[in-house]
């Protein structure tokens, strides 16, 4: 099946997924140099389903087990009848803790629905019910309480919202590459459906 | 282009539960009240300024704000911090706006391994 029509133009819904270079590694060569092989990350723009406006270019993350969102992001998104983020009742008597990008953080369980966006097409993919680790509070370290006196700098921690595939807003999606203008470059998007696709799940980028 | 504001916002001692959750649901209220207060955005403005920084996330436009957040609306970068809740309050009161009008977003620095 052809995903273009005859303007050349999608007619299959799908958003642009965006991939940049975050820096480069160097690592030994064969021959006893050293190669320097770019990193990169790949991001949506997504938004709540009852908020299109507010959007968060968001980290696409094949490795983590469930969507997490970072302090700062998401609070005051939650706590009312319209709000569009449902936390869950936490059962235990502590909150639990999770650790990423090097930092510990308490964490409670919610859900939320996610829209895709492709904000060159104005296009969105349908809305989908995610799961996700709420991050409330960070936990810093002997060594990073020393920052409050000036000696240490403590990390950054996580800043961008982490999507994961699975379960998370790709499930049941399609992945679509293409080179890009520049060797360089490639194009990614995601879509509900197409044949000749990749199923999102069982792709690493 | 006119310089972003950088925003120092004290942030109590965060192992301290009751002062961090009580500073931050104050500035959780007062956002709700502006979401209130202002009308919502045009979903199409939001996607211009996303594309705006969109194109420049890799260029040396902004280079300097690389490890902040940035608070980006009118296809330009208005202020920087280190707290989202704190920036995305700010900004608002500051420009009289919805706070969904503009995007909050990290800018990495490069990672060099």
């Amino acid at each position: 099946m052809n995903p273009l029509n005859n303007n050349g133009r999608s007619r299959v819904s799908r958003i642009r997924l965006h991939v940049f270079q975050i820096g480069s590694a160097k690592i030994p060569n064969h021959s006893g140099g050293i190669q320097e092989i770019p990193l990169f990350r790949t991001f949506a723009v997504i938004s709540f389903s009852n908020d299109p406006s507010k959007r968060w270019r968001s980290i696409l993350d094949t490795g983590s087990p469930h969507t997490i969102f970072p302090p700062g992001l998401w609070e005051g998104m939650e706590g009312t009848d319209s709000a569009p983020i449902r936390l869950f009742e936490n059962h235990w008597d502590s909150r639990p803790t999770l650790t990423i990008a090097g930092c510990t953080y308490e964490y409670q369980w919610g859900e939320v629905d996610i829209v895709l966006h492709d904000c060159r097409t104005e296009r969105t993919l349908p809305a989908v019910r995610v799961i996700g680790q709420f991050l409330t509070r960070r936990i810093l370290t002997p060594k990073e309480h020393e920052h409050h006196n000036g000696t240490t700098t403590p990390r950054r921690g996580l800043n961008h919202i982490v999507l994961a595939l699975s379960p998370g807003v790709f499930d049941g999606r399609y992945l679509i590459l293409r080179p890009g203008p520049t060797e360089n470059e490639c194009d990614a998007w995601v879509q509900v459906d197409h044949p000749d696709a990749m199923p999102f799940t069982k792709v690493v980028l | 282009m006119n310089e972003p504001v950088k925003l120092d916002v004290a942030i109590p001692d965060s192992t301290n539960s009751a002062s961090v959750s009580h500073f931050r649901s104050e500035t959780v209220r007062e956002i709700q009240e502006l979401c209130r207060t202002y009308p919502a955005p045009d979903p199409k403005e939001v996607s211009i300024d996303v594309k705006w920084l969109l194109d420049r996330i890799n260029t040396p436009e902004l280079e300097p704000y690389r490890g902040k957040y940035v608070a980006v609306a009118f296809q330009r970068i208005l202020a920087t911090g280190d707290d989202p809740l704190e920036l995305n309050l700010w900004v608002a009161k500051e420009q009289k706006v919805h706070p969904h009008r503009f995007i909050i977003d990290f800018l990495d620095e490069s990672i060099e391994q």
